[in-house]
């Protein structure tokens, strides 16, 4: 689904090139369960983003279901992340002005995507936010906030979920909760590829990319 | 959901800021609106009262037309009296309809220790003169009987039947003015010859009204007085109504300027608040780019919110000037060299529309540059913690 030859990514500071990314040459397939650790700096999230259509690399191939991305339009970015990619942060990003059901829908008012109510339904219950649909972001808690953001990324059908730091802001109780909810969607086929400090939670992964100082090890 | 309401729900989030930007935008609509109705009320009242004095035109000794508009309007005291030929020789023309003299005047009312303003007329022509007025009681029967002005019964408590004393003799009231809102109900009616007498000039008047049989003949008649008789000015009722727009459009342009500047200012605010609003919900903006937001999308969501605060404030701005249309046309008449009376401030269909364009429009201009800083924020926004 996802294949990277060479990605690179440079930041310019001053007269000196930082390599956030180094020649990462990758393969993820349809229905991998992935995660990407390393230390803070490494240029883990940097990938994420980069993969998820979300910034340009400055030289290197991606390439999302066979087809190459790189140099694409504003436009075909922005539809990709729209229809391909799920997007979980660590932070939530919740609009506080929306209740809980309105944030989980708020992603069809850009696809155009009519809200399909028994969907909506059905992934209020996968998450776990029956009977909380329409309290305020401040009327729950930081793990609930965080499976409403997941119901977020879930509402346009992605293929692919791209998750930063999904647990860095919960207790062990509520990442171990976060951590199943993500495990049962790859059980459906999703593709998933979660970045993350939490080593015991990346070993029960599929698979580990480890990064370090921008290239994978 | 939609955009708009999504774009709503953002402003509610500081409801603060977004009273006080609507506050600034009600204000200044409601400047416009109340100054545009004033002025549109302005040319009408005025063109009404001068129409409702049922005169064709005026003789006056030779001066400003001012003079005369004042003392068609509000019985201006006028320091020059015409020759008492005159009338006589007006009257002689076959094109006259109705000529009559008026005789107004100030007076020391020791009595009561102060000014009384009396106006001389003969109640014969009151009818012409004054076609809107309405009075309670009956037109004064012989040279004892006055009518009161609506003002002067009020603050002296006097009614129909009742003396009211000028100079060192008592009057008899036989008609008390219902209220006009205009300087009539000022002033004390009696007949001519009776002013006469109390100025103690007799035959003296300040101004001849005129109505001629066929209003298509009004230039050669005036033509032909002008040449005939020296020392006096005629003045026509649409030349004193261009006169007083004149004068009066200076004071509009003033005032307009006025609530120019403030739309400026409210504009400015309003900018200033969506920017403010751009920069601080960075991180968000980036997350819907990373959602799936177009460029487009988040671009409308801040001109919706901009537009949004300019509708609902223009509409709470023409509410709040119909509410409070007594307070403000009080406040603009004064800022006015001269107002006619009657209501000068109602909904016009029309100007609310304008306003309400123009805020619109406001809106828009002003949301383009945040709404435009908005729509570059990248995604990777949101992921930076």
């Amino acid at each position: 689904m996802i294949e990277t030859k060479n990605l690179t990514k440079v930041y310019k500071r001053g007269i000196e090139s930082v390599y956030a990314v180094k020649d990462v040459t990758l393969s993820i397939k349809k229905g991998e369960f992935v995660s990407i650790v390393g230390q803070s700096g490494s240029g883990k999230t940097t990938l994420l983003q980069i993969i998820g259509c979300m910034d340009m690399a400055t030289s290197g191939i991606l390439k999302i279901n066979d087809n190459e991305i790189q140099n694409s339009s504003n436009k075909t970015m922005t539809k990709l992340r729209r229809e391909t990619f799920g997007f979980v942060f660590q932070q939530f990003y919740l609009m506080p002005g929306l209740t809980v059901y309105e944030n989980m829908v708020m992603p069809l008012l850009f696809s155009r995507n009519k809200s399909d109510k028994a969907y909506v339904d059905s992934l209020i219950e996968i998450v776990g936010l029956k009977g909380k649909e329409y309290n305020l972001p401040s009327q729950i808690s930081g793990g609930e906030m965080q499976r409403v953001a997941i119901a977020r990324s879930l509402i346009n059908k992605p293929q692919c979920i791209l998750a930063d730091e999904p647990t860095g802001n919960l207790d062990s109780s509520n990442s171990e909760k976060i951590f199943e909810l993500f495990s049962r969607l790859n059980e459906t086929g999703l593709t998933i590829i979660m970045v993350t400090h939490n080593q015991d939670l990346a070993k029960r992964t599929k698979r580990i990319i480890e990064i370090k100082d921008g290239a994978i090890r | 959901m939609n955009l708009f309401s999504l774009s709503y729900k953002n402003l509610l989030r500081h409801k603060t800021r977004f009273f006080l930007t609507l506050l600034a935008i009600m204000s200044s609509t409601a400047v416009l609106f109340s100054l545009l109705s004033f002025h549109r009320g302005f040319d009408r009242e005025l063109s009404k009262e001068l129409e409702n004095t049922g005169v064709h035109f005026m003789i006056v000794p030779s001066g400003c037309p001012h003079e005369v508009a004042s003392l068609i309007l509000h019985g201006a005291v006028i320091p020059k009296f015409l020759s008492p030929d005159l009338l006589k020789e007006v009257n002689k023309l076959d094109s006259i309809a109705l000529v009559t003299p008026i005789l107004v005047f100030q007076m020391a009312n020791q009595q009561k220790a102060s000014v009384v303003l009396i106006y001389g007329l003969e109640f014969d022509a009151l009818k012409t003169l004054k076609p809107h007025w309405k009075i309670n009681g009956s037109l004064p029967s012989n040279d004892r009987e006055i009518i009161l002005g609506y003002e002067i019964a009020q603050h002296d408590n006097l009614k129909v039947g009742d003396n009211y004393p000028i100079g060192q003799a008592l009057y008899r009231i036989s008609a008390v003015l219902e209220k006009t809102g205009s300087q009539d109900d000022a002033f004390v009616y009696l007949s001519i010859k009776n002013a006469q007498g109390l100025l103690k000039k007799d035959d003296a008047f300040t101004a001849l009204a005129v109505k001629v049989k066929d209003t298509a003949n009004i230039n050669e008649v005036i033509e032909s007085l002008t040449k005939d008789i020296p020392g006096i000015q005629i003045v026509t009722i649409s030349q004193i109504l261009n006169s007083l727009s004149s004068v009066a459009n200076s004071a509009k342009i003033l005032s307009l300027s006025v609530a120019f500047i403030a739309i400026i200012i409210s504009a400015i605010g309003l900018m200033n608040s969506i920017l403010m609003s751009a920069f601080e919900r960075r991180q968000e903006t980036g997350m819907m780019r990373a959602v799936g937001a177009g460029r487009l999308d988040i671009f409308l969501i801040y001109t919706i919110e901009s537009v949004l605060q300019t509708f609902t404030g223009s509409i709470m701005g023409i509410v709040i000037s119909l509410i409070g249309s007594k307070a403000i046309e009080t406040i603009v008449k004064k800022m006015m060299p001269y107002s006619p009376s009657g209501e000068m401030i109602t909904f016009n269909l029309d100007i609310a529309l304008m306003c309400l364009a123009l805020s619109l429009s406001i809106g828009l201009i002003v949301a383009f540059y945040p709404a435009w800083i908005a729509s570059r924020i990248s995604p990777v926004e949101a992921i930076k913690s």
